[in-house]
């Protein structure tokens, strides 16, 4: 009897165990980058040339990836709906690193200046290679905020 | 010297009528919904790569998978590992034309039906797709909706049996794209 009551509960204790942990999976919130340590931390023109040289590596290297990127802000860019976006780069180069605000830390970013050094952290999400020699190519990275 | 700098204009100048009539966006917007049926199944992408050539009527968009958002952190990881696989496949490419591209005047402000056709790759497939919209032409630029759907599993997507109630096979993809012109 005893026994069975002791098996009992630890069945019990397991599925209450079980459905906690499907509950916190199930409603995990996304993760904060600027809590997170970057797996790289590199500078812009670094990244870019990584780029250049073997773009189908570099995207293996990174994809995915909270990367910590160092360089001179080219552009701060504000879509029609609000949304920021950091282009890191120079005038003499047309390709840039791309890094889209994350919307939970958008203030600190439109408060950035043009040419200023600056460090953004965020979430490589892949490359667009120019074909038009007009856009020029980018390093897109996501849910940027900045690195401290 | 004179050589080189008549070179340089006329480089220049050849960019720039290249460029002519092309609009591009950075920052267009993609929104898929395949919710089948109470669990919300959505997600944005706010980095669209679109360019759109107004004299051929050429138009070409670039989605980087990785960077659609979804609310919950499992949903955008089932996406990217189980669905799109978005790391042997990073990207989604449109390359198409606007059908009806002659109807459209650019220099008019005024909103004209688009009809788009062309390839869409996903996943490694590429399938023949064609979208109805509208294209909104207001002082300079050109704004370019589209509603449209596509099956998953024309693009081998597959969905394990144990989900196949909560997620839709047709899946509506809204897009949207504010384009300015593209300076050589």
């Amino acid at each position: 009897m005893k026994k069975r009551i002791i098996i009992i509960a630890c069945i019990a204790v397991a599925a209450i165990a079980a459905g906690l942990y499907g509950w916190h999976e199930y409603f995990r919130p996304n993760v904060d980058v600027a809590a997170v340590k970057p797996a790289y931390h590199i500078s812009t023109n670094n990244l870019l040339n990584e780029f250049s040289k073997d773009d189908s590596d570099a995207t293996k290297k990174y994809l995915g990836k909270i990367i910590a990127v160092d360089g001179k802000v080219k552009k701060v860019e504000k879509d029609e709906k609000g949304y920021y976006t950091i282009v890191l780069g120079t005038d003499d180069n047309s390709s840039s690193v791309r890094c889209a605000a994350d919307t939970l830390h958008m203030q600190s970013i439109a408060s950035l200046k043009e040419g200023s050094a600056v460090s953004v952290k965020g979430i490589f999400t892949g490359y667009n290679k120019d074909e038009t020699g007009l856009l020029g190519s980018d390093i897109e990275v996501s849910r940027s905020v900045i690195n401290n | 010297m004179k050589k080189v700098l008549f070179f340089s204009i006329a480089l220049l100048s050849f960019g720039a009528t290249w460029a002519q009539g092309k609009y591009f966006t950075k920052t267009g917007k993609i929104y898929f919904n395949a919710t089948a049926k109470l669990e919300k199944v959505e997600a944005t992408n706010r980095a669209v790569i679109a360019v759109i050539d107004t004299k051929t009527g050429n138009i070409q968009f670039a989605v980087m998978l990785k960077a659609f958002e979804f609310e919950k952190a499992l949903m955008q990881e089932h996406f990217n590992e189980n669905y799109v696989e978005s790391d042997k496949f990073p990207k989604a490419e449109f390359i198409g034309q606007l059908v009806n591209n002659a109807e459209i005047n650019y220099s008019k402000d005024g909103i004209y039906p688009a009809k788009v056709k062309g390839k869409l790759t996903l996943h490694g497939v590429t399938k023949d797709v064609e979208a109805a919209g509208k294209i909104i032409v207001k002082g300079g630029t050109l704004s370019l909706s589209s509603d449209f759907n596509i099956l998953l599993s024309d693009f081998k997507v597959e969905i394990p049996g144990l989900v196949k109630e909560n997620i839709s096979n047709e899946t509506k993809i809204s897009i949207d794209c504010l384009m300015e012109p593209l300076k050589g």
